[in-house]
């Protein structure tokens, strides 16, 4: 329907960016280039280089996302609309642990509600948060594909299997 | 659309449509009643409200007929248990976490959600589940927000796209997590406040309005805009005498400019009932005193005898009548037939920002309508910001390149916003727009047209080239950079280049409501500046009809007139010198017609009663006149007055106000068409002005901010207190839960309190 | 038809007529001294509307104009207005509340529409009936007026108990 041209320039951005724009060393420069050298339409290099950036400066700041909005002649609000729509990009600052429990059909048939509760219990958090000392972050996340071996959680890329409550404070415990 | 038609057979009857057409617009067209909430003409398709559900036959499950354009033999079925039963699962899960709070509401009493779940929702809500609570937010000083109550249909962020070219608000997260905000949660767009106007639940809503009155007690009346020369419908709601919001809502008005309003149309009313307007007439008796209130005898009286006096010892020349772009067709016509039949002067002239008098009297072809411009193939805009200035037009040259696949050729010294449609960017130096004209009048002068310009050659061939090789309508716009012999041979262009197939359509970007209709009544009208500079020396009284412009300000020589009688809404810089000051009635209160600049003669109508002691301006003109002797005849009707303005105008020759009734025929003036002449002169006296152009001047490349047009304070505009903090920069609050209003101070314009007389 | 018979068939008319009246002397009296004593009202009895609060003192109103919509006469007339404060010092239980309720009672039927039509209980009828002023403006009843909170209650009428059969006489026919 709509015939806008492929790789248009964004002039003005009706929502405010961050006065300050992220800079990269030229090595993670060149990676840029080269990720955005793989797409014919630019803005699909949009993932490959929000890892990059959240990769580079821990989560997707302010200046980081007026970088993306700059580099890509993307909107800001279109930054934003994919950073929230994947749990594992972060708008907010994480923690150094990232408590990521499942709660799709099968962990939850089998308890991970208790496991979250257990977790927010533990750590005074809520779901959503990090601790003032910054080192967990916690937070619900769909499917993690381990539903035989349910409830799980994934701590940043490490899965957690068959947790119980016991198993639990034991990790946490050992990561504290 | 093509003209070839196929048959397509809804519950049983046969149709012959055009090709291409949609399934759910053939439906509606024919009475079938089909529920959507997501579908919106003219925009990009979703399908996710899934409430358009029909059967078609070979299909095998139902199909959302939103995205089912009709083709040959199709047999279509719009009602049927099956389809029922799926439109009421839809509404039942549509309704799984919206609020039950409509008493609160304020879109209560004319949501979309609310009408069709009359119609289709279910008496028991089968999910007991709690919902998932969002609080009210405020998203921008003009646009509140209630999260929860969104159907997500994106209404929101495809007019936000589409319409204005912003993508201000998106959908974020994901899932049952879905909505409607932007990045940081404050939006620093247009404000044009589009997304409250389609959004079919109260998700978005005015926040100059909330909470303030439900629209079952509103009037509503249909009027036209009173800000730029686009002349939107739009429908005021008011509550006894007060003017209570604007929108242009499909169910209340249904006008070229279909649902779509800028910032200064929806939101720029509350001047209407502020508390500064001026109450009564005003005299100041002495020279340097003050202003003082008087009744309407006394101030009528002392003004004719005034003037008698001047011009019985001056003489009638030594009088001059100055109109506003404003005022109504009636008023200016009032005003030049005093100036004419009363007082018998020479000096009568309207107060517009640039005259397109050599534009009208070249005309060489048709003036574009708004929706010519949608169907166009090929857009010029010289000059001008249509974005900020006449955001209508803007909007429609935005869709008919994203969904109509024009070419737009953008001649402009800024790279403006629309410069992300342009198919062409003629990126030219300030003040060289006149040479854009002798480009498109020949090849002759193109080495220095682009050397003046600072561009290629190749450009203004390829300009010219796209033009002659377009099939179908190409619109020529012109900002008001042109001078008097540009402005001339533009007009007459549609000679040069039009062809088998092509229509060449003239659109003048006029910068006030009602400046191509004071032009159609001006018939040899002078200029201001000129009258303003004769102040003092050969004019030494001035009636005027509304305040000088702030450009026309600094030079003027007001303070050497004997006497000045000004007819105003508000003490404005120009009151300051007056003797008399007649308070004349705003839009909201006057019945009358405004001409816009497709040439659409439109009605506005009287939706509240004058505040105060005010009168139209045109019956002000009346009384005096008939105080110093010359009875015009209108007795107190609008309508007398259009009438002469048809006998005696050939262009408005028999239009009547009964003519004018339907906002969805707006009828256009015959403006004459001037035949072909030669422009040799014109051409030769651009030439001459563009070489005395400098070769280097710098470039802009800063495209302009947002709202730097819109957001300024003007007389009008200043009265809103939410345009103070958006002439302020649109600073964030410290918290989105209440309206920054409350939160941030700027001056005392800010008051929300004062809005209200 | 002979005098006679005449004069029979009206002596056992009066007769009959005077038996209804005489019976009632001995039975209870249905007048009340009003307004040394005070009078009974039903418990559904429509008086003078009252403007209900909630627990914490917040009017429960939140100007939603049903009740202004629903009323036959137009006696009731809303001004709505936006409270940004914080949920605990609000004037009413909503962000919106009623800044101006005003009903006339030189209109009002006592049709009990508008306590049908609100969604929040917002509005009920009092017991409050003695509305006579001496000046006709003064029958328009403002916000303060209303409220439950403020109200004056007449000391001259109770409200009958629900066991307490004060209309028997109605149900007897």
């Amino acid at each position: 329907m709509s015939q806008q041209p492929i790789n248009i320039q964004r002039l003005s951005q009706p929502v405010q960016m961050p006065d300050e724009i992220a800079t990269f060393s030229p090595k993670v420069e060149a990676e840029i280039d080269r990720h955005l050298a793989k797409y014919p339409v630019m803005r699909s290099a949009i993932l490959p280089l929000m890892f990059i950036v959240q990769r580079e400066r821990g989560y997707l700041d302010p200046p980081g996302v007026s970088y993306l909005a700059k580099r890509l002649n993307l909107r800001i609000t279109d930054i934003w609309e994919v950073a929230t729509f994947y749990s594992m990009l972060h708008l907010k600052p994480i923690g150094k642990y990232h408590i990521q429990v499942c709660k799709t059909l099968s962990c939850k048939l089998l308890g991970s509600d208790k496991i979250t509760q257990l977790c927010v219990k533990k750590l005074g958090i809520k779901v959503g948060e990090m601790t003032a000392d910054g080192r967990f972050s916690l937070s619900e996340v769909e499917c993690l594909g381990s539903c035989g071996t349910a409830p799980m959680f994934q701590i940043n890329f490490d899965y957690h299997e068959n947790l119980t409550a016991e198993k639990v404070d034991q990790i946490l415990e050992s990561l504290a | 659309m093509s003209t070839e038609l196929v048959k397509v057979t809804i519950n049983a009857k046969d149709f012959q449509v055009p090709k291409g057409a949609r399934l759910i617009d053939v439906c509606r067209e024919n009475q079938f009643d089909i529920p959507s909430f997501c579908y919106y003409a003219d925009l990009a398709l979703q399908a996710s409200c899934r409430m358009c559900l029909v059967r078609i036959e070979k299909m095998p499950k139902l199909q959302t007929s939103c995205t089912i354009i009709c083709t040959d033999g199709m047999v279509v079925t719009t009602q049927s248990e099956e389809i029922e039963k799926a439109r009421r699962s839809m509404l039942e899960f549509l309704l799984a976490n919206h609020p039950l709070d409509c008493p609160v509401c304020d879109r209560g009493g004319e949501c979309e959600l609310q009408e069709l779940t009359f119609d289709w929702g279910n008496l028991e809500e089968r999910f007991i589940e709690q919902k998932n609570a969002r609080a009210e937010k405020y998203l921008s000083p003009m646009v509140a927000n209630d999260p929860q109550r969104c159907i997500l249909c994106k209404r929101c962020t495809r007019v936000c796209d589409e319409w204005m070219g912003e993508d201000a608000i998106e959908a974020g997260n994901r899932g049952a997590n879905t909505v409607i905000g932007t990045y940081g949660g404050w939006l620093n767009c247009s404000q044009c406040g589009n997304c409250i106007e389609v959004c079919p639940t109260g998700t978005l809503l005015d926040g100059t309005y909330r909470h303030q009155a439900r629209p079952w007690e509103l009037t509503q009346t249909i009027s036209t805009c009173t800000y730029c020369s686009d002349g939107c419908q739009m429908s005021l709601g008011s509550r006894g005498d007060e003017l209570m919001r604007i929108v242009a809502r499909d169910r209340y008005v249904n006008g070229l400019n279909g649902e779509f309003l800028c910032i200064k149309g929806r939101f720029g009313h509350p001047f209407v009932n502020h508390e500064e307007r001026i109450r009564t007439p005003l005299i100041r008796y002495q020279k340097g005193g003050r202003l003082v209130p008087a009744t309407w005898d006394e101030a009528i009286r002392f003004t004719a005898q005034k003037l008698d006096g001047i011009v019985a010892a001056r003489g009638n020349n030594s009088l001059a009548v100055v109109g506003s772009p404003r005022l109504t067709n009636e008023a200016l016509y009032c005003l030049r037939k005093f100036a004419a039949e009363v007082v018998e002067t020479e000096n009568y002239a309207v107060a517009d920002a640039f005259s397109l008098k050599p534009f009208f009297e070249s005309l060489g072809g048709p003036l574009a309508t708004h929706q010519d411009i949608r169907h166009a193939k090929t857009i010029v805009l010289i000059g001008g910001e249509p974005e900020e200035l006449q955001p209508l037009t803007a909007k429609q040259i935005r869709q008919a390149v994203r969904n109509g696949g024009a070419k737009l050729i953008l001649i402009n010294s800024v790279p403006i916003r629309l410069r992300e449609q342009a198919a062409q960017f003629i990126h030219i130096r300030p003040g060289t727009e006149n040479a854009a004209a002798l480009a498109l009048a020949g090849n002759a002068d193109d080495a220095l047209a682009a050397r003046k310009m600072g561009v290629e050659a190749a450009e203004l061939e390829i300009l010219r080239q796209t033009i002659s090789e377009t099939q179908g309508d190409v619109v020529l716009m012109f900002g008001g950079e042109l001078s008097a012999e540009a402005q001339a041979v533009v007009a007459q262009m549609p000679y040069t280049f039009a062809g088998e197939g092509r229509r060449i359509l003239l659109h003048p970007l006029a910068l006030f409501n009602n400046s191509v209709g004071a032009l159609d009544l001006d018939v040899n009208g002078k200029s201001v500046s000129d009258l303003l500079d004769a102040a003092g020396v050969s004019i030494h009284a001035m009636y005027m009809a509304g305040s000088l412009l702030p450009e026309h300000m600094p030079k003027c020589g007001l303070s050497k007139l004997d006497f000045l009688v000004v007819q105003e809404l508000f003490e404005t810089e120009t009151t300051a010198f007056a003797d008399v000051v007649f308070p004349a009635a705003s839009f909201a209160e006057i019945d009358g017609t405004f001409t816009n600049n497709d040439g659409f003669v439109q009605r506005v109508r009287k939706s509240i009663e004058p505040v105060h002691q005010s009168k139209p301006d045109w019956l002000i003109v009346s009384e005096l006149a008939k105080e110093l002797g010359v009875d015009f005849g209108f007795e107190r009707s609008a309508s007398a007055v259009f009438r002469e303005i048809a006998e005696r105008i050939p262009a408005y020759a028999d239009l009547r106000y009964p003519l004018l009734k339907d906002e969805s025929h707006p009828l256009q003036v015959k403006h004459a068409i001037a035949s072909k002449r030669e422009l040799a002169k014109e051409i030769a006296g651009i030439r001459r002005a563009v070489a005395e152009l400098s070769d280097d001047g710098v470039k802009v490349s800063e495209t302009p901010q947002v709202g730097h047009e819109l957001f300024k304070l003007g007389t009008l505009t200043d009265k809103v207190p939410q345009f103070h903090l958006l002439a302020a920069g649109n600073p964030t609050p410290a918290s989105f839960a209440i309206s920054p209003l409350y939160q941030i101070t700027i001056d005392e314009g800010i008051k929300r309190e004062k809005a209200v007389a | 038809m002979s005098i006679i018979t005449e004069v029979i068939e009206s002596t056992r008319a009066i007769i009959q007529g005077m038996s209804v009246t005489l019976s009632y002397i001995p039975k209870r009296k249905q007048t009340v001294q009003y307004p040394e004593e005070p009078v009974t009202v039903q418990p559904r009895y429509r008086g003078q509307h009252l403007l209900h609060v909630d627990e914490l003192g917040r009017e429960k109103c939140v100007a939603c104009f049903l009740c202004a919509a629903a009323c036959p006469s137009e006696c009731i007339y809303i001004e709505a207005a936006d409270d940004p404060r914080a949920p605990e010092e609000r004037t009413g239980v909503d962000e919106r509340y009623a800044k101006i309720y005003n009903i006339d009672y030189g209109r009002c039927i006592f049709c009990g529409y508008c306590v049908e039509a609100c969604p929040k209980d917002a509005i009920t009828h009092g017991y409050n009936f003695e509305l006579s002023v001496y000046n006709r403006a003064d029958l328009l009843k403002r916000k303060d007026d209303l409220l439950i909170t403020k109200q004056v209650q007449s000391k001259n009428y109770r409200v009958a108990f629900s066991d307490e059969d004060v209309d028997s006489e109605w149900k007897e026919v």
